[in-house]
């Protein structure tokens, strides 16, 4: 027999997942009703936005460098904390963070979604295929008092979950706060290779492009009665559709190249964006490693 | 005037030189000829409009002159105080920045601009091109004539002594043909423009260079070039088909014209109260309601943005509004949806998204094939659509290589062999020469289908269509008869500006080319 019990009252777990249930619902309900009436999307819409929260408060003005130092280390820290309640302490910080600076709740869900349904699965598996010894808590969840669970492994699952979210919140904040151009610019200052950030910024202009091309490609395929299936002729067509879409990417990449060759580029992009710390900036920056750093500490000496 | 097999340098003695080429010669990697022994002189403040059939090489010495490419043989001499810039064809591959503002300034900020100085100078060029409220934007997310304005004020704000200028006019709505057009009259420096426009190279260039297979076949002025049909028609210019409905007094006489499309019964095509929105909160068309007969011909026109291709998405079933669609009386539910490629066949703007095989026949026979039909009648239909098409002797020739024009005649094949009820044609004369255009209108003119026709060309519609849908902000602003259409002042959409100057054109072209 297990060496301790946690025994959850159906009343609580059920109404708890009752909260969860119904907030997706809402969501659901909210999406189906200002969704299109077809699963075609458009190009102007399929291209994420990338720094829409564009206020000038206080937060805005953050130097990106440190905001993105700071928010990086802090998500260090996060991840390398163990215990819950510590683990709480720096979600909920970064979700005040996004509460000042106004982040939209809708595009918070969206980041999270993917990541919430990773998570889902992990907290489903962990605790149930964990291996119950004679000396491990479990919890029951009432009444299925036949179905026991290891507790170590359900705070394992909920730890996961914790950190998945802080480090989602917190990456979407670094993102969301300025411009792309800026956030690459501030990245590229703070020491990641021109050549990477030249990169990430050509993709993020073009990988749409180019998305959008494979789909008018693949529109005019459908036009003239293209269904694939499981044979030889439908792998030959896909086969050619690839090899042309590879060749224009290439006549694509060749004329960029051209084009801004023509405007002057000789392998480096201009500095749009001159950044100039103040005493405030290194504060705030401060302050967010100093979170962090402070619940690494206590967990590592007082706890 | 005269007309020449051999070239004769153009000459200004009194103007000073400020570009010359000396036997130049050009070879694609691979070995294929692009262009052969060049000799030109360019003069400071010349306007030289660049003509030839597709694949004459005239982009291929536009890059050489913008120094993109280095010839194989020969010499270009450029004056050193010149700075070029270049416009290129694709305008999309031009705008490589995550904002308008940026890419407006990527140029100036590399050239050694200020901070300040670069910003002023994106303001004063964007307010030139009317795009200062899109600055914050991204490029992807203007519409087609707001990004080739981006693209020119990048360009422009370097302040080039030397534009050049690849198909400048392309796909173009009448407001930016219209700011376009104003701000290259008022440019102070030297212009070479290649375009299939002559129209808008007459007005715009007092001198032509003719290019076939590489070579320069003429070197004379713009009035020597549009007043002499042989040497036009030699290059694929023959431009003169237009002189009927620009330049005519009457009407042109469609081929359906005078054909009664009421009072058939139930309407081939029909819409109530059809809405479609994208995600993301865009509506794109709303309530439109319209009713399209067996054989009319179909113009639909408006500015960019304003619809026209998600209604042409929406008419072959790829996008589902709201509403009624009802073909032939019957409502299109989703499972007729899947199979209204077989009466409705669209040919869109961009004719490389409808190639992607490896021979002209099997791009052909693709959907022919899909229709269940014999290997023989799958044979003769392409054999037909490519004939019809002038593309017989191509048969073998790999899609990806052909020419714009080409390519966009291929696209057109593609539908044709199909033989659907209905055709649709977004931008058809996009690409394409003159020659390629009177083609086009010839074998639109002969097919029995239903037509609509997607354009800006409102001259290439009056051929075809004898009705006219505007549309404006995604609504049916009217829909009236063609020639009604081409009078209304408040129909027109802006279509006075870019009628004005092309009707003055014609008119002087006419003169010209009838006194001669």
């Amino acid at each position: 027999m297990s060496s301790s019990v946690l025994r959850i009252p159906a009343y609580l777990w059920l109404s708890s997942t009752l909260v969860v249930f119904l907030f997706f619902f809402i969501g659901f309900i909210i999406k189906k009703i200002g969704r299109p009436n077809s699963s075609i999307s458009s190009f102007e819409v399929k291209v994420p936005s990338i720094g829409v929260i564009r206020e000038k408060s206080f937060w805005h003005r953050w130097d990106p460098r440190i905001r993105i130092a700071s928010s990086l280390l802090f998500c260090f820290f996060s991840v390398s904390l163990s215990k819950v309640p510590l683990l709480l302490v720096s979600l909920g910080w970064s979700v005040l963070f996004s509460i000042a600076v106004k982040m939209p709740i809708s595009l918070v869900a969206r980041r999270l979604k993917p990541v919430l349904i990773f998570v889902l699965v992990i907290a489903i598996l962990l605790p149930l295929t964990a291996t119950i010894e004679p000396s491990s808590r479990i919890i029951i969840f009432e009444p299925f008092t036949d179905w026991p669970i290891n507790y170590e492994a359900f705070i394992k699952a909920i730890t996961i979950a914790i950190k998945a979210i802080t480090v989602v919140i917190t990456t979407t904040l670094i993102l969301e706060m300025s411009p792309y151009t800026v956030t690459i610019t501030a990245l590229q200052k703070i020491g990641i290779p021109t050549g990477l950030s030249q990169m990430l910024l050509l993709t993020y202009r073009y990988i749409f492009v180019v998305i959008d091309e494979a789909e008018r490609m693949a529109r005019a395929m459908t036009l003239r009665g293209f269904y694939p299936k499981t044979n030889i002729e439908t792998f030959k067509v896909i086969g050619q559709f690839i090899g042309t879409l590879f060749l224009r990417s290439f006549e694509r990449v060749q004329r960029i190249t051209e084009a801004m060759e023509l405007r002057g580029y000789k392998g480096q992009f201009p500095d749009f964006y001159h950044f100039k710390s103040k005493p405030g900036d290194w504060i705030l920056g401060l302050l967010w490693v100093g979170i962090s750093f402070g619940l690494f500490i206590v967990q590592h000496f007082f706890l | 005037m005269h007309d020449i097999s051999q070239p004769i340098p153009y000459l200004e003695p009194s103007k000073p030189t400020i570009i010359e080429l000396r036997d130049i010669d050009y070879d694609y990697p691979g070995g294929r000829k692009a262009l052969r022994r060049i000799s030109l002189f360019i003069y400071e403040g010349d306007r030289l409009a660049v003509v030839g059939k597709n694949g004459a090489g005239k982009t291929t010495l536009a890059k050489l002159i913008a120094g993109i490419y280095k010839p194989t043989q020969g010499e270009i001499a450029i004056m050193k105080s010149q700075r070029i810039g270049m416009v290129l064809q694709d305008w999309d591959d031009q705008l490589f920045c995550p904002t308008v503002f940026e890419d407006i300034a990527f140029g100036l900020l590399l050239a050694g601009f200020s901070r300040r100085e670069a910003e002023e100078r994106v303001l004063e060029w964007a307010r030139k091109l009317e795009i200062d409220e899109y600055l914050e934007r991204e490029p992807h997310r203007l519409s087609y004539g707001e990004r080739k304005r981006v693209v020119l004020a990048a360009v422009l704000a370097l302040e080039p002594d030397i534009l050049i200028l690849d198909e400048p006019t392309v796909g173009l709505d009448r407001k930016s043909e219209g700011i376009i057009f104003d701000i290259l009259r008022g440019f102070r420096g030297t212009i070479i423009c290649i375009s299939h426009d002559l129209f808008f190279l007459y007005f715009l260039c007092q001198r032509a260079l003719v290019l076939k297979n590489g070579s320069v076949h003429h070197d004379y002025t713009m009035r020597d070039l549009v007043s002499q049909r042989g040497t036009l028609r030699e290059h694929g210019l023959d431009f003169t088909f237009r002189f009927e409905c620009c330049g005519g007094s009457s009407p042109v006489i469609t081929r359906t014209k005078g054909r009664s499309f009421v009072d058939q019964g139930t309407s081939y095509l029909e819409l109530y109260n059809y809405s479609y929105r994208y995600p993301g909160e865009i509506t794109a068309i709303r309530n439109i309601s319209l009713k399209i007969e067996r054989g009319e011909r179909v113009a639909v026109v408006g500015e960019n943005g304003a619809g026209k291709s998600t209604l042409a998405l929406c008419l072959v079933g790829l996008l589902k509004g709201e509403g009624t669609y009802l073909l032939e009386g019957r409502e299109v539910c989703d499972r007729t949806r899947k199979t209204l490629w077989r009466r409705i066949g669209i040919v869109f703007q961009d004719a490389r998204d409808q190639l992607f095989t490896s021979s002209c026949f099997e791009e052909v026979a693709f959907g022919v094939k899909r229709m269940g039909l014999s290997e023989r009648e799958t044979r003769e239909r392409v054999k037909w659509a490519l004939e019809a098409l002038r593309l017989r002797a191509y048969e073998d020739k790999v899609p990806y290589h052909l020419s714009g024009g080409e390519k966009k005649r291929l696209a057109l094949a593609t539908i044709l062999a199909m033989k659907p009820d209905v055709i649709i044609l977004d931008e058809p004369t996009n690409d394409l020469d003159p020659e390629g255009e009177k083609i086009l209108m010839e074998v639109l003119d002969e097919v029995e289908s239903t037509l609509i026709v997607i354009s800006h060309d409102v001259c290439f519609l009056s051929f075809l269509c004898d009705r006219a849908l505007i549309l404006e902000n995604g609504c049916l602003k009217a829909d009236v008869a063609y020639e009604e259409f081409l009078k209304a002042e408040h129909l027109s959409l802006g279509h006075h500006h870019e009628q004005d100057y092309r009707l003055r054109c014609c008119h002087a072209i006419r003169e010209l080319f009838y006194s001669s």
